[in-house]
């Protein structure tokens, strides 16, 4: 008989070892991973604290009195503030805003740097409406209110808003998670202000929409608001 | 809540994935000394090798007359060449060569049945103690034969596979499987201690021509016929090692279609010869019953699960962040996930290197790791178009 059999072995050192390592590892992975999380969180976190500032700088400006001030070069250094202050806004939107994607809605850190935005873009609206009030309207406002549970067509809606402020530059679009409703005292004074009951909602300079609104129907409103104004 | 489970399935691929290479590192630290094959003995018995051919005019007498050049005891050597019914010249090439070569080649013609068919009938005609399978485009180092016969010296040996390399690799497509081939080399070697060789390669194959009695002989039937012996001789609880220095050169796909054809049958044949298989997966037989063979399917299960999340992800939108936010929110999206592929990504370029140390080829860091991205990709090919074929055949059938 030339044909002999192996007897079977499991190489359980090898496999001990391995996973003792590979747990070590996966926990260095994980606390790695974790501590850039939070670094991401706090850096957000600092950014948002500046831009509270830049706002408190133009709350400042808007209470010079336009009398004793040529109001002309008041509002042109007010706009150009607001134009710069929006891009920071606009990025610090798109990161959160990604940041939801990745961790989900209901993530501790998303919440609270989500609330901390919406004070921001809370106290910036109202700026707006108080540049508007002083310099004869160069903007058009839009408070937005949506929420990420419940609500079918707030995604449609926010794709329609992202259109139409890029058509037009002088539009300035809010958005407000109602879902941060009870966080947020400033989304809470806002929703009550206009009674917002439902999203989507949109407060546009001289009506209410609850409801989807298309971008055909934007654009109307729109028109008819600057024909207004004219 | 589908969110949570991909996160979750992710997670448990990484840890898998982690776990594998590590393994795998480890094993190769653990075995520096062996896997050289440097305690060799001379063993050189009566050997026959087959040589099964179709259409193979243009090559074959290159073939044989290498093999002649080997350093194998010419009184202990045979070749014997099966024409599967070829339809151009080969046969009377035969004739040649065994007019050339005398007692030691031999050569018979038989009606089309496939490679299988032509190895099997050059089988029941061997009267050696080993029998060698050849193919017809694969050249033999000269002194391969005898480093793998040396392995029989060992009564439990029952089967021994070389170290197969790509045949002068021009194209970028052969430079890729030439690196692919060379790690095969060296993880089959690793394999080869935990007696978990899963595959008799085509190209050169030796075997106790007993072991064929014991087991029987090639499925005929089989799309992957040298992956299916290997599972009933593992199945049978026999041994098969391999060598890392026994060299063979093999012609590979040029192009990525025809690479793409051999390796969907591949796939196919695999996923045959798994299910026939499947009672392997079991503790009784060891390392191969509970890591190694399970690896290959979960290996291919980890490929489409990735696949699949990435379209899911694609489809949520979620790839195409980096075009609506910027590059900016790739920092801000880093997280343990993304932070433990790049760990494993590392550990697999280190172990290739270190592998490829072993091998005495030049291997440096950068093309190791074109080779990790550009492999995954194509897999990833493979195993789409290998579903897709086997979803087209079901409805064929019905």
């Amino acid at each position: 008989m030339d044909v002999k059999k192996i007897s079977r072995k499991f190489s359980t050192n090898i496999h001990l070892t391995t996973l003792v390592i590979t747990i070590l590892v996966f926990a260095v992975g994980v606390f790695i991973g974790v501590q850039i999380a939070s670094q991401t969180t706090s850096q957000l976190q600092q950014q948002i604290s500046q831009m509270e500032n830049t706002n408190y700088n133009l709350q400042l400006l808007t209470l010079i009195n336009s009398s004793s001030y040529n109001q002309t070069v008041l509002c042109t250094t007010l706009e150009n503030e607001v134009s710069n202050f929006q891009q920071q806004t606009f990025q610090m939107g798109s990161n959160l805003q990604f940041l939801e994607s990745k961790y989900g809605s209901n993530d501790p850190s998303v919440v609270s740097l989500k609330t901390d935005y919406s004070t921001l873009e809370a106290r910036d609206y109202l700026l707006l409406q108080k540049i508007n009030q002083e310099c004869q309207n160069p903007y058009f406002t839009i408070a937005y209110f949506y929420s990420n549970n419940n609500c079918p067509s707030c995604e449609q809606q926010g794709n329609y808003l992202t259109s139409f402020r890029q058509s037009h530059s002088n539009v300035m679009v809010y958005s407000f998670d109602m879902d941060l409703k009870n966080q947020s005292p400033e989304i809470e004074l806002l929703s009550s202000l206009y009674n917002v009951n439902s999203t989507p909602t949109i407060v546009s300079p001289n009506q209410i929409l609850t409801g989807l609104q298309t971008a055909q129907q934007l654009d109307q409103y729109y028109n008819s608001s600057e024909n207004q104004t004219a | 809540m589908l969110e949570q489970a991909i996160t979750i399935l992710m997670y448990v691929i990484a840890f898998l994935t982690l776990y594998i290479t590590i393994f795998y590192l480890l094993l190769t630290i653990e075995k520096k000394d062996e896997i050289n094959e440097k305690n060799r003995t001379n063993y050189t018995p009566s050997i026959t090798v087959i040589i099964p051919c179709y259409n193979e005019e243009k090559v074959i007498t290159r073939t044989v007359d290498t093999l002649m050049k080997s350093d194998y005891p010419k009184k202990n050597l045979k070749i014997l060449l099966v024409d599967d019914g070829s339809k151009d010249g080969t046969y009377s090439e035969m004739k040649k060569l065994e007019k050339k070569y005398g007692q030691t080649v031999k050569a018979f013609t038989k009606k089309n049945g496939g490679k299988s068919s032509a190895v099997n009938y050059g089988i029941k005609k061997t009267t050696t103690e080993l029998v060698a399978t050849l193919d017809s485009d694969s050249y033999v180092h000269s002194k391969s034969l005898r480093k793998m016969t040396s392995f029989f010296n060992d009564q439990e040996v029952m089967a021994a596979t070389s170290a197969i390399k790509v045949y002068k690799p021009k194209k970028i497509i052969e430079k890729v499987q030439h690196v692919e081939y060379l790690l095969t080399i060296v993880s089959r070697r690793l394999l080869s201690f935990l007696d978990s060789v899963t595959v008799t390669p085509g190209p050169l194959s030796v075997f106790r021509t007993s072991v064929f009695k014991e087991v029987g002989l090639f499925d005929e039937t089989s799309l992957l016929e040298d992956q299916e012996i290997a599972y009933r001789i593992q199945a049978h609880n026999y041994k098969i090692v391999s060598s890392m220095n026994a060299s063979v050169w093999t012609e590979v796909p040029q192009t990525l279609k025809s690479l793409i054809r051999q390796r969907v049958r591949w796939n196919r044949g695999g996923l045959r010869n798994y299910w026939k298989y499947k009672k392997i997966l079991n503790p009784n037989y060891g390392d191969f019953g509970i890591m190694i063979f399970p690896l290959g399917l979960i290996g291919s299960i980890a490929v489409l699960a990735v696949f699949f999340i990435s379209i899911v992800s694609l489809l949520n939108g979620s790839a195409m962040q980096f075009f609506q936010y910027g590059f900016e929110v790739f920092y801000y999206g880093f997280n343990a996930l993304q932070v433990i592929s790049i760990i494993i990504f590392a550990l697999s370029v280190l172990w290739i290197w270190v592998a490829s140390k072993h091998l005495k080829e030049k291997m440096n860091p950068i093309t190791i790791a074109l080779y990790l991205v550009l492999y995954s990709f194509l897999i990833t090919i493979f195993w789409i178009i290998t579903i897709g074929e086997e979803l087209t055949l079901k409805k064929q059938r019905w």
